[in-house]
Formats: C-alpha cells, sequence, structure tokens
C-alpha cells in the first residue's frame, strides 16, 4: 500500500508460442510489503522453449534479487550477462528484460535492456519519459545499452511493458508487416477509453489476446505483457465465522455494515446472526449450484453469502491449482468467491473463533478444519500468488 | 386442499450428512406430489449442534431428524395423506 493510500495492482499475461509447453519468457513480480516495495520483472530469454525458459528465468531472478539489495543496476545487468550459459549454435548468451522497481512513496525506476520500451499511461495518453543511456560492455555483441528512466507515479498512472511477442504479434501479415508495433499503443489507448478503470487483470489480457489475433490465433514467440496500475483500492470483505463472544454480535455487525467495499458473508450461522442484528431477511438461491458445495444465499446489504468451511476450503483448492480461475468455468459458490477475489486489490478477512462443536465430531470428513487453518491459507495464496494485500482480523 | 411446506436445510451439517442428495429427490418428485408441495431451502435451522441428527428438513411446522433420500418420499406421501 502506498503512503498516499494509492493501491498498485500488478498484473500479467503470458502466452506461449505455438504448441510450446514451456514459455521463454519469464514474469516475476514481489510486493516487499515491510518496505512497500513492488518490483516487476519481465525477461525474454534468446529463442523459445526450455533454453530460453533457463536464460529469462536466471536473468529475472537475480534482477530481482540485485534490484531488492539496492545493488547499482548497471554493474547487476553486467554480472547477468556473464552467468547465463552460452548458446551452443549462435555462441552468445543473450536474454531482454524491462525492471520495474516502484518505491513506497511512488517513485519507479525502470531499467530496459533490448525489450520493447514500456508505455507509461497517464491521462488519455502516453507520456514519453526521458531515459538514461548506459552501454553495456560485452564481447560476444557490440552496442548494447540499458535505458533507465525515473518519473513518480501519479494516481490512475499505468505502467505497460511486454515481450517481443506483443510488439511483432502480426509480423507479414498484410496489414501489419512490420507487426503490430506502434499500432498497439492505439489499441491500448482504446481498450482504456472504452473502461476507464480497466483492470490491470483485465488490460493485459486483451493485450495478449489481440497480439494472439495478429498472428491469426497462433503465437509466433512467448509472449507476456505486465501492467501496473496505480488506483483506489478496491476493498473486500469476507466474514466468516460467529465471534466467540455472544456479545460481540452486534460489533460483529457494524464492522460488516460500514465497510467500505464488497462483503462475502461465509458461513450460515454467521449469515444468521447479520440477519438477526439487521432485521433483514436471508433466502436461499438455487441459481449457482455446484455438486460439491451447499447453495448460496442472498440478503440485503451483503454481495454474497455462502456456506462457511466446505466452500472455503473448496476456494483454498482452487487457489493452489495452476491458474484455477481459468480452468475452472463453473458457476458455483466457491467461483464465485474467486471471481470477487481477482477483482479486488485489498482483502480483508474477519473471522469469528468461536469453535463449533458439531465440526468436533472425528466421524467428519477432515474437510471440516478449522476455519481459521483455511483461511491462512488462502491468505498465504493470495498474497503470493495473486500479489493481494490480505488482513485478517480475529473477532 | 393446501399445499405442504418441505423446508430443505442447507447448512453445513446437513449438507455433508447427506442433504445434498435431497434435492434430488425433490427434483424429481412425481407431478401429481409436486404440486402438491411448496419446496425450500434453509439455511442451518440451528438443530444440528449439540449432538443433533441431521439431515434435518421441516415439513410444515414439524421437524424431522436424520431424513434420507427414501425417507424424504416416505415422509412428504405420509404428511400428504393426513393432510386430506
Ligand atoms: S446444518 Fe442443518 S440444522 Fe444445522
Amino acid at each position: 500500500m502506498r503512503v498516499n493510500g494509492e493501491f498498485i495492482e500488478v498484473d500479467c499475461c503470458q502466452k506461449n508460442k505455438g504448441a510450446n509447453i514451456v514459455c521463454g519468457d519469464t514474469f516475476i513480480s514481489h510486493k516487499f510489503k515491510e518496505e512497500g516495495r513492488v518490483i516487476s520483472v519481465i525477461s525474454d530469454g534468446l529463442g523459445s522453449g526450455i533454453k530460453a525458459s533457463v536464460l529469462s528465468t536466471m536473468t529475472s531472478s537475480m534482477l530481482l534479487k540485485f534490484t531488492l539489495m539496492h545493488e547499482d543496476i548497471e554493474a547487476a545487468a553486467a554480472t547477468i550477462i556473464k552467468t547465463l550459459p552460452r548458446d551452443e549454435v549462435r555462441k552468445i548468451s543473450y536474454s531482454t528484460f524491462c525492471i520495474c522497481d516502484i518505491d513506497y512513496f511512488g517513485h519507479a525506476r525502470i531499467a530496459e535492456y533490448e525489450s520493447p520500451s514500456y508505455l507509461l499511461y497517464r491521462d488519455g495518453g502516453f507520456v514519453e519519459v526521458p531515459k538514461r543511456r548506459v552501454p553495456v560492455e560485452r564481447d560476444d555483441i557490440g552496442n548494447t545499452a540499458l535505458w533507465i528512466s525515473e518519473f513518480r507515479m501519479e494516481k490512475e498512472d499505468r505502467i505497460i511493458f511486454f515481450s517481443d511477442g506483443v510488439w511483432q504479434s502480426g509480423m507479414g501479415e498484410r496489414n501489419m508487416p512490420f507487426g503490430w508495433a506502434e499500432a498497439s499503443r492505439d489499441f491500448i489507448l482504446r481498450c482504456i477509453a472504452c473502461k476507464p478503470g480497466i483492470s490491470a487483470n483485465e488490460l493485459s489480457r486483451r493485450i495478449v489476446a489481440e497480439a494472439e489475433r495478429n498472428d491469426r490465433n497462433t503465437l509466433k514467440d512467448d509472449t507476456s505483457c505486465c501492467v501496473i496500475y496505480m488506483r483506489k483500492p478496491r476493498n473486500l470483505l469476507i466474514c466468516t465465522g460467529p465471534p466467540y463472544d455472544e456479545k460481540n454480535d452486534g460489533h460483529m455487525y457494524k464492522m460488516v455494515e460500514e465497510f467500505p467495499g464488497r462483503k462475502i458473508v461465509c458461513g450460515g450461522t454467521t449469515a444468521q446472526i447479520l440477519s438477526r442484528e439487521s432485521g433483514r431477511e436471508i433466502t436461499v438461491d438455487m441459481d449457482f449450484m455446484d455438486k460439491d458445495l451447499p447453495p448460496v444465499s442472498r440478503m440485503e446489504g451483503v454481495d454474497l453469502i455462502t456456506e462457511g468451511i466446505l466452500t472455503l476450503s473448496k476456494v483454498e483448492r482452487l487457489l493452489s491449482g495452476t491458474d484455477a480461475a481459468e480452468q475452472h468455468k463453473t458457476e458455483g459458490p466457491a467461483d464465485l468467491i474467486l471471481k470477487m477475489l481477482a477483482d479486488s486489490d485489498k482483502i480483508t478477512f474477519l473471522v469469528g473463533t468461536k469453535i463449533n462443536i458439531a465440526h468436533q465430531d472425528p466421524t467428519l470428513p477432515v474437510e471440516l478444519e478449522i476455519r481459521r487453518n483455511v483461511v491462512k491459507k488462502i491468505k498465504h495464496l493470495l498474497e503470493t500468488k495473486w500479489l493481494k494485500d490480505v488482513d485478517i482480523t480475529y473477532i | 386442499m393446501g399445499k405442504i411446506e418441505v423446508k430443505i436445510c442447507m447448512g453445513t451439517m446437513c449438507y455433508v450428512m447427506g442433504g445434498a442428495e435431497l434435492k434430488a429427490v425433490v427434483d424429481t418428485l412425481p407431478p401429481e406430489i409436486r404440486d402438491r408441495v411448496e419446496i425450500s431451502y434453509s439455511p442451518c435451522l440451528g438443530t444440528c449442534n449439540n449432538g443433533g441428527e441431521p439431515p434435518y428438513v421441516k415439513i410444515n411446522d414439524r421437524l424431522v431428524a436424520r431424513v434420507s433420500k427414501t425417507s424424504l418420499l416416505q415422509i412428504i406421501k405420509e404428511e400428504l395423506y393426513n393432510a386430506v
């Protein structure tokens, strides 16, 4: 979270060349909560397939570490170039990269090495940021350089950077013989004009999808696009479990009622407490079914009510699977939660700690483990996989 | 002839203890019975704690414990029979 209350959303969409099973591009992004820093890197390894993937993985992970330690970027780049394995055929070791380091105050520093230039979107257009050229000494290829730029991020700014796959998509097609190149800028402008609040998640997906279309639906290169978007955080509250002490029921209701953002209640008893405190009625809605889960319910003032422990366990399972949100296209209660999680930046869990006597029965499925553990696991997954800000409050 | 009300508990306990299957039963009721029952679903009815016997179904105002796929149909039939 920034000092001025803004949130930085980072997302990256990646697709592999043709039918390749590994991606030669690597994207890593890390939020360092204590320092309030966000570092994101895309690296594109020479060629495609495993070799490229090794090159880009090494490059990006080393860059991330060096940058985190405030190492000088020039020295870091030189070290990396020396460390990378040489390609047998081409006799060079090569990967391009773009790294963006944003600090607590929204100060951004970007270093690019041979990658397509990043874009800075601000107020309906792209801003040209002056770049400093730093030549890189290497013995295999001459005349390469790093480009360094620094600026202060403003509200609603977007930084967009990508691998060659985007810039060169469509190359050789009649309407874009030299690839998408500059025309991609207009596309991005149009996307944002149509939907000014478009999330980093959605924008990056749109850009990659369009690149794929340019290549007649079979990408000619590994394609990655990262979008960093600074904006007001979208808050989500997940309230689950009755408070430890019944006297706090009213307090819990107040916290839910006054929360500025969207609200989910996971747990029948919890929902009933809120219903009692607010005097609003709960109705069961059989529209969103999942054969493993009890149905969702509705109540005024809350966006979604689901069953508690089974549903949260399923959310946890979906999150821990690889890119579950995309593989899984059903509309059950857990999927609804997943969707809302994806569309939020800051997620607060309000966890009631009353022990449910019924769930302590050893004959029940193991899945009925204590709520707190499931929530902790979800928090961890959201933080590491989806780069969300997550807090847990116990009541 | 009034309808009878059948309320199936969809709380966690009832759901895992067999309540999940009860939906299938009421979805496939023979039409002559289907027309005479009013089906609804409910969050935890609050009776599962402390040694309760889920799954629970509420028929009119009567709470029935340990309802199974077969017994549900039976109970509905009985209730209809009593109603005439
Ligand atoms: S879950 Fe059915 S009575 Fe509690």
